[in-house]
């Protein structure tokens, strides 16, 4: 055995390749620049939470409004939210379009048409920024206690799956009339919310299926680079990025398709934490 | 000399995509778990000892039985429906609860191309509607689209050639603007998005719904 190991080792004898000098110096600069960049955005990227944060604490209301006593009260704090709750539900009831309400206390996923809930789903789990879990009532008030209608909306699928037909010219050219389900096609479905509130909703549909997996991957991959490159090239001009706190939701995928094709294409949302 | 060109081309390739990769985790993961740990979000905020404009927990517990109230309101007391196009269901309810639930089809999202000006969709719509009326052994005045789809000439409105009687089932309810709840002959398409915009239903939970829903009662579509 000893006398195996003694061989391989003598035929692989790996040397360390020595690098010319421009090589080094090129290798030097690569590491200086990517650390210099690295560094810009990680700085930045920090400001620009705690830049948030000040922002809606500095507001007035929020300042005069919040004792010391009341950030201390959790009965107060819960009684607060659900106050806020009811009310932007009754708020977004009024209007005639299906809304979205998520309310993350009992880990619901609910769409919602003139205050009637069309259908309830349970979510499987969530995590939300700590951002958003540090707002004492006042700034929570101002974050999540009005209704929200979605900026942007992206998504792994399409919103009406239509299906082209042209119209045939006579008898002879009409198709035989077989219904054609395609089964086999994997879907994964995935979508994002861009609150106009600056809050981020990252719904996951999960299959028991496995082969959509890599599909969601991708799509989350994409969805991540966009916003980092978006951020980093905002660094670079030393400017603060956007900070928008991210909700991640993770629910059953036939209630994911079936919400987002439900919804209007600017859905009003609310949102209990 | 070749070869060690090639070694060196190789190790300088490892170092920079070493590098590159470390980069992208900071980027894509150190990054991320900075913005959201705790300390950094605690930002100076002197809480002043008393504050005016906040209610008590009185004030606070009978709004929201107030505001609970108002909610539960707005959902019909009689019977309603809701119908799930995406998953091709419904579900009947009455007084608040679930009588009864089962298959239908939806809309196809066909879209019937004639020319470059003239196309249908087959969808059906989404939203709060109302019965607007019930028939019973209705008759199907067959539209424009049923004819073209087909690929036969589009008669005059009166025609005799556009009524078709037993299609629909037994029962229809109406939901305006020609959209029908209805039952059918194709029987294993239910559960399948195949209407033109319709919901059909099998004959005992038409019956069912016939039964349930009288005119003006709600009937919602998501």
């Amino acid at each position: 055995m000893a006398q195996l190991f003694t061989r391989i080792k003598m035929k692989i004898n790996f040397q360390k390749p020595t690098l010319t000098g421009r090589s080094r110096l090129i290798l030097r600069v690569v590491y200086v620049v990517l650390a210099v960049i690295a560094l810009q955005y990680t700085v930045f990227s920090v400001a620009a939470v705690r830049k948030r944060m000040n922002a809606i604490n500095s507001q007035i209301d929020v300042k005069l409004l919040t004792t010391r006593a009341v950030k201390e009260d959790t009965a107060y704090i819960r009684l607060y939210k659900e106050k806020d709750w009811l009310e932007t539900r009754l708020q977004i009831a009024r209007t005639d379009s299906i809304s979205l309400s998520v309310d993350l206390l009992d880990s619901a996923f609910q769409i919602e048409l003139k205050g009637v809930v069309l259908k309830k789903s349970k979510i499987l789990d969530f995590d939300a920024d700590r951002f958003l879990c540090r707002l004492h009532p006042a700034a929570y008030h101002h974050v999540l206690g009005k209704q929200a209608m979605a900026d942007t909306v992206i998504s792994s699928i399409v919103k009406q799956p239509l299906i082209i037909k042209k119209a045939p010219k006579d008898t002879a050219d009409v198709e035989d009339g077989t219904v054609m389900i395609d089964t086999s096609r994997v879907e994964a479905v995935h979508w994002v919310l861009k609150l106009d509130n600056q809050i981020v909703l990252k719904i996951e549909g999960v299959d028991p299926d496995p082969r959509g997996w890599w599909t969601g991957q991708k799509f989350w991959f994409f969805q991540n680079l966009g916003q980092a490159a978006g951020d980093l090239s905002r660094t670079m001009l030393f400017k603060t990025p956007e900070y928008c706190p991210v909700i991640r939701l993770v629910v059953p995928e036939a209630d994911a398709r079936a919400f987002y094709r439900a919804l209007p294409f600017k859905p009003l949302v609310c949102i209990r934490l | 000399m070749k070869k060690e060109a090639w070694g060196g081309r190789s190790y300088f390739a490892g170092l920079a995509g070493g590098c590159l990769l470390v980069w992208m985790c900071w980027i894509f993961a150190v990054v991320p778990f900075l913005k959201n740990t705790g300390f950094l979000l605690t930002v100076s905020n002197p809480y002043p000892e008393e504050a005016a404009g906040m209610p008590s927990l009185k004030e606070l517990s009978a709004d929201i039985k107030s505001l609970q109230r108002k909610l539960e309101r707005l959902t019909p007391g009689g019977a309603y429906l809701v119908v799930n196009t995406s998953e091709n269901t419904f579900f009947l309810y009455k007084r608040g609860e679930l009588v009864r639930n089962g298959i239908c089809s939806t809309g196809s999202y066909v879209r019937l191309e004639l020319n470059d000006e003239k196309h249908w969709v087959f969808e059906t719509p989404k939203g709060a509607f109302s019965i607007r009326g019930k028939t019973t052994a209705p008759v199907w005045r067959k539209p424009d689209w049923a004819f073209i789809e087909e690929g036969l000439p589009v008669p005059p409105a009166n025609d005799p050639s556009r009524y078709e009687y037993g299609v629909l089932g037994d029962y229809a309810l109406s939901l305006g603007d020609g959209y029908l709840i209805h039952g059918t002959l194709y029987k294993r398409f239910l559960g399948l998005p195949v209407t033109h915009g319709c919901i059909r239903m099998n004959d005992e939970d038409l019956e069912a719904v016939y039964n349930t829903l009288p005119v003006g009662a709600k009937v919602f579509i998501y």
